[in-house]
């Protein structure tokens, strides 16, 4: 059992250093699938800002906040 | 010839993050090899590299088998993932709020583990084979997830491989002609631009699958490079205007 999880966790830590900003990730990525999807005024202009814009800004919101930290 | 154009992307991404692995796998191989001896490392490398072929050949057929809606959702979710995993590293240690990865402290680190181990180093060392086993096992599924990743959607997947096995080949060449740590390889810039191409690919692979059409087709890749890069640099230049001027904390290895 602690081999599977072990095997896990080193699989997980491949895609993910840092949790929140992962999880924000799959979060913007579910919401504009959802839009895609569901909302029929979503143009593909729309998404794509959506897409790009979207994890852009959540990159440069974590990195800030992590260098942030660091001067504390 | 066409494909091969295409595929000049796909394969300089495999190339590049491959390159980083492979430093990486090499620098624990040669610790485990020059302290504990060569027959064991090399016999782990060998049993590394046998689990790693079994990995592909069991995942691989599986991977052809999925409709390619759902490959490109889940290849670019994945991708994105990995991609801004080494890009937000990436901007942390060129803006120092982390420290550079150091090829020569992790050497002297593993082979200082090594030559405290208490099993005493044999024909066949368990200690050498494991850790260059490990080694191999953990930086090689990187290197598959990089291939697949830049490669299965696409139909890339030949010209993914042929970048990484040349990458993983001349950093074998280059360890054995040096027989040391591949010091100078410059890896935060390294991964910095695999960082910013496998987003890209992540973020246009999940656009397709979503049904968006990208602008200029497969060009829209060098747009979106543009962009995070664009984004990733400045991200640097504020960081270290906001981040702190002391020495970066010791963070060697992760």
């Amino acid at each position: 059992m602690n081999a599977i999880v072990q095997a896990v966790k080193t699989v997980s830590s491949l895609f993910v250093d840092d949790g929140s900003l992962a999880l924000a990730i799959i979060a913007l990525l579910a919401a504009v699938y959802m839009l895609a999807h569901v909302a029929l005024l979503a143009s593909p202009a729309l998404l794509m800002a959506l897409l790009v814009g979207g994890t852009l800004l959540l990159l440069l919101e974590n990195v800030f906040r992590a260098a942030r930290r660091s001067r504390r | 010839m066409l494909s091969w154009i295409q595929g000049g992307p796909q394969m300089a991404a495999a190339f590049l993050g491959s390159s980083v692995e492979a430093v990486e796998a090499m620098t624990i191989v040669l610790a485990a090899g020059i302290v504990r001896g060569w027959r064991s490392a090399l016999a782990g490398t060998a049993a590394g590299l046998l689990t790693l072929a079994a990995i592909i050949a069991a995942f691989g057929p599986a991977i052809a088998a999925v409709p390619i809606e759902y490959l490109q959702l889940v290849v670019g979710t994945l991708l994105l993932l990995f991609g801004i995993r080494w890009l937000r590293k990436a901007i942390l240690r060129s803006a120092g709020i982390i420290a550079l990865r150091d090829e020569d402290a992790l050497y002297a680190q593993e082979t200082r583990a090594l030559t405290d181990s208490r099993a005493a180093a044999s024909r066949w060392d368990a200690v050498a084979m494991l850790t260059a086993y490990k080694a191999i096992v953990l930086e090689g599924v990187e290197v598959v997830v990089i291939v697949i990743g830049v490669g299965a959607v696409g139909n890339m997947l030949v010209p993914a491989s042929i970048g990484a096995l040349a990458a993983c080949g001349l950093v074998v060449i280059a360890a054995a002609l040096l027989h040391r740590p591949l010091a100078r390889v410059p890896e935060n810039a390294l991964k910095y631009a695999v960082g910013v191409m496998m987003a890209a690919f992540g973020l246009f692979w999940f656009g397709e699958g979503i049904g968006v059409v990208w602008p200029y087709a497969d060009a829209a890749l060098l747009g979106l490079m543009a962009v995070l890069f664009a984004g990733s640099a400045a991200a640097v230049r504020v960081c270290r205007m906001v981040g702190k001027t002391q020495p970066a904390l010791a963070e060697v290895r992760t």
